[in-house]
């Protein structure tokens, strides 16, 4: 794999409601941080490829086109990626990508989401005519699932909140995070509203405004920076109705 | 101009109106349904059969072409309590949305189970629909009102194992 | 560099209205066929990419339900761009070069029937400043239509050649609608829908589905495949402020063909996405052709599926190229309003 690296990183502070920044200001946040911390401009970079999951979730379609100027994409290669859930994933997988075929040696990648703009809830509540519609947001499609794991593997009740306890203390210690709770124990965690058994309130991810942008390099540009070198990458996706897929089943 | 104590967004509301399509697959199975009958369709290749069928096996990529007749009953493959309303639909949280696996079937489909105590509620549980009155009858798995539990002994989750034929 | 080929390609029949055809129904077929075209199975695939968009199918993630139509046991490398499949072909280009795949399929799919396409499209704009205007795509192009008159590049008679161009190629090509297009009486008393376009002028909606499979000179050798090399390939997106922007330019495709060293006078066969046939005109001025010697496929304007139309356009100069004694080709496709965002794509063929 030709040697590809990340040089520089930026993400904004996250919120429920970022409202004191627009779309492109909310990534431009990320992006100067990024282009600072790497230590390029402008115009070294090559292409932008943005990373964003529904268009429904800021009621903008292929936003790649109007944030074209704000990002920097003018006058050069732009791509979008979507693949739902796991796009900031497959994003950076996809700018990487760029360097390792030769083409490119620097490009900025960002991911974003504004759900402050639209409404999150009622974007991943589709409701068709023909399916009855018992299902709201995601925790309630996953939340099965959950159930179904903590049956066979035997997971303790407690593990869930344990997890949560980790990730916000970590995050206590992040200036960006959007939940800041200081003093969050699992007894906290524990005693927060059911939202869909067993998830509880304290469990499950806030809705976020924020974003974060990479500038991944050659070898040649990388060379002498602050880099973190990717030594491999790996996508795999199955059918969502497939019998026998990964769930178990 | 604008007083501190306004807002400082407004809200601009988008309308936009779609004619969906259900596909041939759920045609069938929705035209069946209007009838008090639930159709699968099964893998050739695999022998899986899915329900409600979509037209394709994803495990193997091909056409579903072999229609199933199956019953009503089935079991609880998993389940979740729902705490939270869900936008424009009436129905009054907690309520629970179940994975039902009918018999015969190799993937579930989201649905309510009612007439039992929640906490007693398990995985593997027999459940069988219970229908609307025939007259309400239309082209939707709303026809069922929901499952319940039929008070036969709970199937092991390990049954439902998919074993490609 | 590695060398990429095109070695094979699918397209429905365009349908006004699938009907209760869904996207899973719609892109079965077609790769069914590509991979029949090319003797390859499903498993010789290892990555696969797609192009679609949620707000036309009218659900979020609804492109995910277009993975249950291929196979995804055991689970597969795959990636998604909200943007015309070209721009999936073109990803799946870079995994190749990178090493990461030998052979990509392709698929793009869409139907415009299910909702009201104008608005739809009107979502893509600046959500601040212009979307709450509601200006809808005809509006747009006939902004790029009228900078073109005021030019002296466009007349009223050069959209009304373009529209019978396209309908007289689109004959050749069996997936593509049958147009009768109006004598030049009929069409200049036509009402214009957004001055100075008429509904002659605009692509009809369109639902259908394409698929493309791409492979490395090595998996050619090794599968026995037929490729038609992609020599070149590039993109490049322009300003989306229109009054930023000179309309009777597109500036992407210029600087494209400079950055790609394309000679034209090398190009036997072009292939342009343009959606209105002030766009085609503009195309064959930059592209140096007659309007009737671009898009010999009939072009968008006798069937134009959103998602897949730019696919379409390297998939006809791949057909060109296999059935026929020229040996270089060019499709361009586009995305955004007023040629915003463009793709070229240079095809060679190996004889």
């Amino acid at each position: 794999m030709i040697p590809a690296a990340v040089i520089g990183v930026g993400q904004t502070k996250y919120d429920s409601k970022r409202r004191d920044v627009s779309m492109p200001g909310l990534i431009r946040e990320a992006i100067d941080r990024a282009l600072i911390q790497a230590g390029v401009d402008w115009d070294d970079i090559d292409a932008v490829i943005l990373g964003k999951a529904p268009d429904m979730f800021e009621g903008v379609m292929m936003p790649e086109l109007f944030l074209a100027d704000s990002i920097g994409a003018y006058n050069k290669p732009l791509l979008r990626v979507h693949t739902a859930g796991s796009v900031g994933g497959s994003t950076a997988i996809m700018a990487a990508t760029h360097i390792t075929s030769g083409q490119y040696k620097c490009v900025l990648t960002v991911s974003f989401e504004k759900q402050s703009e639209s409404n999150a809830t009622w974007a991943l509540s589709p409701k068709y005519p023909y399916t009855p519609h018992i299902n709201a947001g995601a925790g309630g499609y996953f939340a099965p699932y959950m159930r179904e794991y903590i049956r066979r593997s035997g997971a303790p009740e407690h593990i869930g909140w344990q997890v949560a306890v980790k990730d916000r203390q970590n995050a206590n210690l992040n200036p960006l995070a959007h939940l800041q709770i200081p003093g969050i124990d699992l007894d906290m965690v524990k005693s927060t509203p059911m939202l869909w058994e067993p998830l509880r309130y304290l469990e499950s991810c806030p809705s976020s405004d924020g974003a974060c942008a990479l500038i991944i390099a050659a070898k040649d540009i990388a060379k002498g920076k602050n880099a973190a070198w990717i030594k491999g990458m790996s996508v795999r996706s199955e059918g969502t109705l497939s019998a026998g897929n990964g769930r178990g089943r | 101009m604008n007083n501190s104590s306004e807002k400082d967004y407004f809200e601009s509301l988008i309308s936009l109106e779609y004619t969906h399509t259900a596909g041939s697959a759920t045609t069938r199975f929705l035209e069946a349904v209007a009838e008090g009958k639930i159709v699968g369709q099964k893998c050739l290749r695999c022998s899986a059969v899915y329900v409600p069928p979509r037209g394709s096996c994803p495990r193997d990529g091909v056409p579903t072409s072999e229609e199933v007749t199956l019953t009503d009953r089935g079991c609880v493959e998993s389940f979740t309590v729902v705490h939270i309303p869900i936008p424009g639909n009436p129905i009054e949280p907690p309520f629970v949305s179940a994975m039902i696996r009918l018999d015969g079937a190799n993937i579930s489909f989201l649905h309510l189970i009612q007439e039992i105590p929640v906490a007693e509620i398990r995985i593997g549980m027999r459940v069988e629909a219970v229908w609307k009155p025939q007259e309400e009858w239309t082209t939707s798995l709303e026809n069922i009102k929901w499952f319940k539990p039929t008070g036969e002994p709970d199937i092991k989750p390990e049954s439902l194992i998919f074993k490609p034929k | 560099m590695k060398r990429i080929g095109v070695v094979g390609y699918s397209q429905n029949s365009i349908k006004s209205d699938a009907g209760a055809a869904n996207e899973v129904e719609l892109i079965m077929p077609v790769v069914h066929e590509v991979l029949a075209e090319t003797n390859l199975t499903q498993s010789n695939i290892d990555f696969t990419c797609s192009g679609s968009c949620d707000y036309l199918q009218g659900a979020a993630f609804a492109f995910v339900e277009g993975l249950n139509a291929i196979q995804t046991y055991p689970p597969i490398k795959e990636s998604h761009v909200e943007m015309d499949a070209a721009w999936a072909l073109y990803e799946s280009y870079l995994r190749i070069l990178s090493g990461d795949a030998e052979i990509a399929l392709i698929y793009g799919f869409g139907k415009s029937s299910p909702g009201n396409l104008d608005q739809i499209m009107s979502l893509q704009l600046d959500p601040y400043y212009v979307a709450p205007l509601w200006p809808d795509r005809v509006n747009l192009a006939g902004l790029q239509a009228q900078s073109m008159m005021q030019a002296g590049m466009l007349t009223r008679e050069d959209m009304h050649a373009a529209v019978c161009a396209s309908a007289h190629n689109a004959k050749n090509n069996p997936s593509a609608f049958n147009i009768d297009p109006p004598s030049l009486e009929e069409y200049l008393a036509s009402a214009m829908i957004s001055s100075p376009l008429t509904k002659h002028d605009c692509a009809p909606i369109s639902d259908g589905a394409s698929a493309i499979i791409i492979a490395s000179e090595d998996a050619c050798k090794k599968h026995n495949l037929d490729p038609i090399w992609i020599e070149k390939i590039g993109h490049q997106v322009d300003s989306s402020n229109l009054g930023f922007r000179d309309l009777t330019l597109v500036k992407p495709v210029s600087d494209l063909m400079n950055k790609l060293d394309i000679d034209l006078n090398t190009i036997d066969i072009i292939e342009t996405q343009a959606q209105f046939s002030h766009e085609v005109v503009l195309m064959s001025q930059i592209f140096k052709r007659t309007i009737q010697d671009i898009n010999l496929s009939g072009g968008p304007l006798a069937g134009n599926v959103m998602m897949a139309a730019g696919l379409d356009t390297i998939g006809h100069t791949y057909k060109f190229l296999k059935s026929h004694q020229h040996s270089v080709a060019l499709a361009h496709a586009v995305s955004g309003p007023c040629l915003q965002h463009n793709l070229l794509a240079c095809l060679r063929s190996p004889l």
